[in-house]
């Protein structure tokens, strides 16, 4: 016969296994509620990065729509060169080979050069802006 | 990226700089100048952004 210490006993299994129960959906609610908060904060993450990537992208659009009306002006001004440097007085000599030489010393100083500054690529004499 | 490096004047064979050579040169100075002048202040804008986003 089922006695009463039969019952009491089952009943204290039952409390485990409700108290074990319960603590392994409260894991489960705890873990889920986790991973939530970890992907609203990774979205929100994402969705600033990608916000900032969008300002910089139009910024350089716009700078390289800048550049082409500046590089335009610079091809306008030297075909405009072309003809002014025909008249006589260009051909007169204006700087001897010591003022050159200074001149050279100045370009490869605002370069970089032989100060520890990196000079990027070596530059020839100036021929026209495509230089 | 490096910025583009200033160039050297433009010479006679003989060393020296007649007026068309000081003119073209200064002309180049004046563009490799606008270059970096215009890098310079687009990396500035950028940074602005960049520095806002982070506030």
């Amino acid at each position: 016969m089922i006695g009463l210490s039969h019952l009491a006993m089952a009943g204290a299994l039952l409390a485990c296994a409700a108290g074990i129960g319960g603590y392994y959906y409260g894991v489960g609610v705890g873990i889920a509620q986790e991973q939530a908060a970890q992907k609203r904060a990774d979205d929100a993450e994402r969705a600033a990065t990608d916000k900032l990537q969008g300002q910089l992208d139009a910024s350089t659009e716009s700078a390289q729509a800048v550049e082409l009306a500046r590089q335009g002006n610079v091809r306008e001004i030297y075909h405009e060169s072309q003809k002014v440097v025909e008249k006589p007085v260009y051909r007169t000599v204006c700087v001897d080979a010591d003022g050159v030489g200074l001149l050279d010393r100045a370009a490869a100083t605002a370069n970089g050069e032989n100060s520890g500054v990196p000079a990027g690529d070596a530059r020839a004499a100036a021929e026209g802006p495509a230089d | 990226m490096t910025p583009a490096p200033l160039p050297k004047v433009q010479r006679t064979d003989a060393g020296e700089m007649t007026g068309a050579q000081c003119h073209g040169s200064l002309a180049s100075l004046y563009d490799v100048a606008g270059q970096i002048r215009a890098s310079y202040i687009e990396l500035q804008k950028q940074a602005r952004i960049a520095l806002k986003q982070a506030d």
